[in-house]
């Protein structure tokens, strides 16, 4: 009995003892609450900050690596930024280059207030190629270590290493104009009576307002060796692009239909979702139907190459398809290739 | 050539996209851990009485899977399964094991492990956003989490229908089939009952305070070979049982008052902590009985919550010679919060049992348990789960404990320990 009675003295004193160390763990530690619950210090401080840059090509960039993993606070140390919504404080971050394609998590705890981020993406010569809003983010559930946050996922293409094109830049804010909007949360005794399966007893979801300050956490993870893929962007070519001695286009994300590609790139735009490449379709029609008779000999050599591929594993039907499309195309060799093809495999 | 790679990563991406909508859904419970009391292993008493914190010396889990099978205008289809796993926790082995002790004709199981749930659920059938189910079920349970005390749940193999809109609130209907093996049946050869429950929930009332309404019938369909053989069977009547309950959100929690009348075999449910899942059906005729409960969780201020129990129960005439049973208990939570992680826990209860015989006999019985726990948690509310604790409790109830050296029942016990808790 005694014996109980001092163990138990020294494990309340050892564990009093642990907890700071535990508090560390677990979001939101205590240096960032202030950051995550003062909304109307955070409201007014955004209202006499003054922008810190012209535009984005002249914002602090910080170097992210692929392998992320880490608590990113938004707070009065962060810099301001004029966006088309308004003003807002910002994290700034240039991604990895030399990767595979990368999934992005970002994901926005939820305290008294919560930052709701936007995220601005850009090519290497600061074209915005897409913004992630809403749309993408949404409220995730608190489960066991996970707070209650607004999260998201997205995929940067890195299909082709060295393209111009590539997204490079990722600037995280919050639209100013819709600091006054809320997001109603689940209780947590609501979360734990569907655990439990048992009946929710009736506690108030919080509702929470938006804050220009935050805690967030960034996630980066190369993708190279997995096949998930989230929101993915994929940047369109005019034609190759030869990685060794890149072509910077003057005009980056607009889908220019050469008639070789044009085929292949109007299939590929539809369901990537792309909304910086629209396809007028005129264009797409007029690719499809007329040969023009000119080709690059790099693909009109891939055609070949696959004609011959197709006869001499037998699929002929395979072949002649792909001739006739290599002709439309703007090829001149494909219909001899496919004839010699059949003659060599004859012998 | 670059172009050709654009339709096959995007073919990948719509598999991809289209096989994650049907994602499993992993929900879950746990409890276990470890502690000792001045006279061998832990000691408890019974915990909806009392509160569990520091009262429970078990290892409980379940792990429930659930899926989305279809999802078409509107309509989805669900399959929901649970498996449960329960044991003493004191070994590392703990499996499906039989222990038969022969000189007492006595078996124990090392664990027992239970299919819960097993359910199929189509949502919106009918237009109304309504689900209907069939299957083994956790039917709409009522707890009071502090003390693990169900007072309301009709859950078993069944079917019905959920969140029916009617006026302000929602009905919901079911039959479950709930069979009675003890007090006189047999597991070999036990009673059919078949329970149907009624509710319509969510009757606004006034600012934050709503009602819900229930009513019970359960009805005991005995074969003609068992009326024939056994008065035990052929006498057993039906039963109702009604409930109702008040909620009230309040101080950034809620607080509800429930009154729960029943009779025949339902009888024994107030006197026992009974939740309605078996029914007494060898309750002498014209049994009745009545429950009140107080119970709620509320914040005071920054650091402080506040969770309580209050309940009063009565069975009449539930057997020859029986006047009534009476069942009070009276249990207090309150947490004070150091920061985000961490927390102290203080838990008193008290019960007082009373069996009043016909003849004016009778006894009285009084439990008493005090801990005090340190807790470390994901999160600062009362909710906030996974939780560690270390407790230390002291109980107290006459000759309610392991004997001494000198066999004589002991009147109180100490118990310390550490336990976990999660759900997800």
């Amino acid at each position: 009995m005694k014996v109980t009675r001092v163990t138990f003295a020294l494990c309340i004193a050892l564990s009093m003892a642990a907890c700071s160390s535990i508090d560390g763990l677990v979001a939101p530690s205590s240096e960032n609450k202030a950051a995550l619950n003062n909304r109307d210090s955070a409201i007014d401080s955004l209202s006499r900050a003054s922008s810190c840059c012209q535009d984005y090509s002249t914002l602090p960039y910080a170097t992210v690596n692929a392998g992320e993993d880490k608590w990113l606070p938004i707070d009065e140390n962060s810099p301001v930024f004029n966006f088309s919504e308004g003003k807002s404080y910002f994290a700034a971050f240039k991604l990895p280059q030399n990767s595979g394609d990368l999934r992005i998590t970002i994901a926005a705890e939820i305290g008294k207030a919560l930052f709701f981020p936007s995220i601005v993406l850009m090519d290497s010569q600061f074209k915005v190629t897409r913004v992630i809003d809403s749309k993408v983010f949404s409220y995730k559930e608190a489960q066991l270590m996970a707070g209650n946050r607004i999260e998201g996922v997205f995929t940067i293409d890195r299909t082709y290493v060295g393209n111009p094109n590539n997204e490079t830049y990722m600037v995280i804010y919050t639209p100013e104009n819709k600091l006054s909007e809320t997001t109603t949360i689940l209780s947590e005794a609501k979360l734990m009576a569907r655990a439990t399966a048992v009946v929710d007893p009736g506690l108030k979801d919080p509702v929470i307002p938006r804050s220009p300050w935050g805690l967030l956490k960034l996630q980066i993870e190369d993708l190279s060796g997995d096949s998930g893929k989230d929101n993915t962007y994929k940047p369109a070519y005019q034609d190759a692009v030869n990685a060794n001695t890149p072509k910077v286009d003057p005009t980056p994300n607009k889908l220019v239909i050469a008639p070789a590609a044009a085929t292949a790139a109007v299939v590929a735009t539809a369901p990537a979702a792309n909304q910086a490449a629209a396809v007028p379709a005129a264009s797409v029609a007029a690719a499809t139907t007329v040969a023009t008779g000119t080709m690059l000999a790099e693909t009109e050599a891939m055609y070949n190459q696959l004609i011959q591929k197709a006869v001499s594993s037998g699929d002929i039907e395979k072949a002649m398809a792909l001739a006739s499309e290599a002709e439309r195309a703007g090829s001149g060799s494909a219909k001899q290739t496919l004839v010699n093809a059949i003659k060599n495999s004859q012998k | 050539m670059t172009a050709k790679w654009l339709p096959i990563s995007a073919a990948v991406i719509m598999a991809l996209g289209s096989a994650s909508a049907s994602a499993v859904d992993f929900h879950g419970y746990f409890r276990s851990g470890v502690g000792v009391s001045d006279n061998g292993d832990m000691q408890t008493l019974s915990k909806q009485k009392v509160g569990r914190l520091g009262n429970e010396a078990d290892t409980y889990s379940e792990i429930q899977l659930t899926q989305e099978v279809y999802n078409k205008g509107g309509k989805t289809f669900t399959v929901d399964s649970m498996f449960a796993m329960a044991s003493n926790g004191s070994n590392d082995w703990e499996g499906t094991n039989t222990n038969v002790n022969y000189a007492d004709e006595k078996t124990t199981n090392d664990a027992t492990f239970a299919l819960r749930q097993f359910n199929a659920q189509a949502k919106n059938l009918f237009g109304g956003d309504e689900v209907v189910w069939v299957g083994k079920k956790y039917n709409q349970r009522h707890d009071i989490h502090i003390t693990d005390f169900y007072y309301w749940n009709i859950s078993g193999a069944g079917a019905g229908v959920e969140a029916i809109k009617a006026g302000p609130g929602q009905m919901s209907f079911a039959w479950v089939r709930n069979d009675r093996n003890s007090d006189g049946f047999t597991v070999e050869n036990p009673v059919n009952i078949n329970t149907l429950d009624a509710r319509y929930a969510g009757i606004p009332l006034w600012a934050d305070g709503t009602l819900e309404l229930g009513a019970d019938y359960a009805i005991v369909n005995a074969t003609d070979g068992q009326e024939a053989a056994s008065a035990l069977y052929k006498d057993a009547k039906n039963g109702v049982m009604l409930t109702a309950e008040l909620t009230q959100g309040l101080m950034g929690g809620f607080n509800k008052t429930v009154l729960q009348y029943g009779t025949e075999g339902y009888s024994k449910n107030f006197a026992f902590q009974g939740d309605g899942s078996w029914y007494g059906a060898e309750a002498k005729d014209g049994a009745d009985g009545y429950r009140i409960i107080n119970h709620g969780a509320i914040s005071m201020g920054d650091s402080w919550d506040l969770s309580h129990q209050v309940a009063y129960g009565v069975g009449n005439e539930m057997w020859g010679g029986n006047d009534n049973w009476e069942t009070f208990s009276v249990v207090v939570r309150p947490v004070y919060k150091w920061n985000d992680t961490m927390k102290t826990i203080f838990e008193a209860g008290y019960s007082n049992d009373k069996n009043n015989n016909a003849d004016g006999t009778g006894s009285s019985t009084d439990n008493q348990k005090y801990t005090i726990a340190q807790a470390w948690a994901a999160g600062k509310g009362f909710w906030a789960r996974p939780e560690l604790r270390v407790f230390a409790s002291y109980l107290k109830a006459d000759g309610s404990f392991r004997p001494d050296s000198a066999g004589v029942n002991q009147d109180d016990a100490y118990n310390f320990g550490v336990q976990a808790e999660a759900w997800w």
